[in-house]
């Protein structure tokens, strides 16, 4: 008599008493199914989460700002009175050589600078944008996708053109029923300002972004950005520069290359060229990739925990599987005597019993998983409807995806064969123990 | 004498609670010998140590002391493992109160030798169809315990015996739960057993009338064997 005769005989034992097998199980069932309902939450929200900034931006993006240095204290960390200098600011040609230098690194590249929220008139119709000064790869960093025409080129920016890619929003109130290409566009920015400038192209918004957007207003009165070579919008209004130059830029690292690494070597170059001799600046980079990261292991930390909270349930269910397991050999006193005298040997009977707690609890621990997903699946599903109905942008933005975490699964169903093996070993021992003329003679 | 010898008992002690202050001698040395195809009964008394007795003929205990040599093999001082491979080997026991496994099958009881003797399932399941055509119960194979009458769950227990080809059939009374006429079925299938195949049955009863169809008598009182003849119908040696 081997394994697997034993497990087809604890099945079948299982089978005769369904009422007190899935009684038994329930421990285990209940255990198991919130460990899994936790972690299908957890996995889904990290996913959901890394998914949708992915989407809105890719995850090798980096953004990088110019920002004073914290001086540390014992008192606390805290930046000194200090005025930014000229100098402090980078200029559009340290940007080009920065690029330039990391050219083998870095895929896009893009620096966004609002210049102002501008308004649009005339007979055809009206539209609102928001000026943002910008290189060539603003669409592809944002994920806009160019309709017709084209982005703003290097030649652009070089010329100082003034030339703009809007939205096909925009076009929708502005240029209903015409070709909007190479229209000459008179913008009346807030502060009275006329900017003239030729629409060279037309991207299709993310509505992704939208989401970012204050969606209260309706899609006529929204501004959607207005792009513009940044040397332009510059010569034009040197105010939309943060002081003298630029604080802000932002770039994607090209396939296969790490965005932290690249951040640090951005720090690090600009320590080393620009700021060599400023105790006060430096560059702060912030990547996707590394803030992801926090998120998701914050996340990962707090979904452990609160399931070995809920694992704790299975040692309870465990009890209860030995409770019914002892029970059990009492009752079947008589048929282990009966098994012992037809030549069942000491290891036989303990085997029996065995696999039979741990077939219990396999089982309970399966039925667990399978309710476990489809807790976290409909809680996943509950909390989006919940979403859409009161926070509607938001939800547009969610990639969502709700998957359960596979690691866990192995685990809970390991866990479970092992509170199996735990909390049937002592009964079975006490059957194979038992003597065959006592349990003969047994009522 | 040329006939071999199955059950050899000599000078077989059984005391419980050895050392102790109420330390019990139930047994005080027996001596007999059984041959191979020989029909005994054991008769004794309640409390004549015929139980005892019998828990040692069929391996389930040990004597404290004497030798017990089954079928050529001295089992007196095996260990748990081994006796339970004698049981299963050599011993076919038949219960007063059947011992059928409640929940399963006919055929699956008399599977259960056959498994702890590691027969592959297909094989145990042709040998229990025969066994069961043997004792006339084929037809109802499938039928759990309670499905079946008194005589039909013994047929069933003596087919289960069976299944092993074991040394000797120990039967306990296998008709003190069965009316007069169930009763002389079941003891038909024994001399049909003993007649056709030779087979070496040894009946524990207190029913002296029972023990006169066998063809031998022990009668034990006390422990002791204190009689040991054969009956009139019995072929003798």
């Amino acid at each position: 008599m081997n394994l697997s005769e034993s497990i087809r005989l604890a099945f079948s034992n299982i089978r005769a008493n369904k009422l007190r097998s899935i009684l038994t199980m329930l421990g285990i069932i209940i255990g198991v199914s919130s460990v899994i309902t936790i972690t299908t939450i957890g996995s889904s929200l990290k996913n959901t989460i890394s998914n949708t900034l992915s989407s809105l931006s890719g995850s090798n993006l980096v953004e990088a700002y110019v920002s004073q240095i914290y001086v540390e204290s014992e008192e606390g960390d805290y930046y000194d009175d200090y005025e930014w200098q000229e100098s402090d600011y980078l200029t559009y040609d340290e940007l080009m050589v920065f690029k330039e230098k990391f050219s083998d690194k870095i895929d896009l590249f893009d620096v966004s600078m609002s210049a102002g929220e501008a308004s649009y008139s005339s007979d055809t119709g009206e539209a609102k944008g928001s000026v943002t000064g910008t290189m060539t790869d603003w669409t592809e960093i944002n994920k806009n996708d160019l309709l017709y025409g084209r982005n703003i080129t290097k030649a652009d920016l070089d010329n100082k053109r003034p030339v703009c890619v809007v939205s096909d929003l925009f076009v929708k109130y502005a240029f209903p029923d015409e070709d909007p290409i190479g229209k000459k566009l008179e913008l009346t920015m807030d502060d009275g300002t006329i900017n003239k400038v030729y629409i060279v192209g037309v991207y299709e918004l993310n509505k992704k972004m939208l989401g970012l957007m204050d969606v209260k207003v309706s899609e006529k009165d929204l501004p959607t950005p207005i792009l513009v070579p940044v040397t332009y919008a510059v010569e034009r209004n040197p105010e939309i520069l943060d002081g003298s130059g630029f604080t802000y830029f932002r770039f994607t690292t090209k396939k296969g290359i790490s965005s932290t690494a690249v951040s640090k070597e951005t720090k690090e170059y600009f320590k080393e060229t620009k700021y060599a001799e400023n105790e006060h600046m430096e560059i702060d980079c912030y990547d996707l990739a590394s803030e992801l990261k926090v998120i998701t292991t914050t996340l990962d930390v707090i979904t452990v925990a609160i399931s070995v909270i809920a694992a704790i349930s299975l040692i309870v269910g465990g009890v209860g599987v030995m409770n019914i397991m002892l029970v059990s050999v009492i009752e079947r006193t008589r048929e282990i005597g009966i098994r012992k005298a037809l030549g069942a040997k000491n290891n036989n009977i303990w085997l029996q019993f065995l696999s039979e707690s741990v077939v219990i609890c396999t089982v309970g621990g399966l039925i667990g998983v399978i309710i476990g997903i489809i807790n976290g699946v409909i809680i996943g599903k509950v909390a989006m409807m919940f979403l859409e109905n009161t926070q509607q942008a938001m939800a547009g933005l969610l990639e969502v995806s709700i998957r359960p975490s596979l690691l866990a699964i192995i685990i809970s169903v390991a866990f479970s064969m092992l509170t199996g093996i735990i909390f049937g070993s002592y009964p079975a021992k006490r059957a194979a123990k038992l003597s065959p003329i006592d349990a003969l003679r047994y009522e | 004498m040329d006939k071999k010898v199955i059950i050899d008992m000599h000078n077989i002690v059984k005391k419980y609670y050895e050392g102790q202050e109420n330390e019990l001698e139930i047994l005080h040395g027996m001596d007999f010998k059984i041959y191979e195809g020989e029909f005994v009964s054991i008769v004794g008394e309640s409390g004549s140590g015929k139980s005892t007795l019998m828990n040692i003929i069929g391996a389930l205990d040990r004597p404290t002391s004497g030798e017990y040599i089954l079928d050529g093999e001295d089992i007196s001082s095996l260990n748990d493992k081994k006796l339970s491979e004698i049981r299963n080997q050599k011993i076919g026991f038949v219960f007063q109160s059947f011992c059928l496994i409640p929940r399963m099958s006919a055929l699956r009881n008399v599977e259960v030798p056959l498994m702890y003797a590691g027969v592959s399932r297909s094989e145990r399941k042709k040998r229990a169809k025969e066994l069961l055509e043997m004792v006339g119960m084929a037809e109802r194979m499938d039928h759990k315990s309670n499905e079946l009458s008194g005589g039909q769950n013994q047929r069933v227990a003596i087919a289960r015996a069976m299944a092993n080809n074991p040394s000797i059939i120990l039967a306990d009374e296998p008709t003190g739960a069965l009316d007069s006429k169930t009763g002389h079925l079941v003891m038909d299938i024994f001399h049909k057993l003993h007649k056709e195949q030779n087979k070496t049955i040894v009946l524990i009863t207190h029913s002296k009338e029972l023990a006169k169809e066998t063809e031998r008598i022990i009668t034990i009182s006390d422990g002791n064997v204190i009689d040991d003849r054969y009956s009139e119908n019995g072929g003798g040696l």
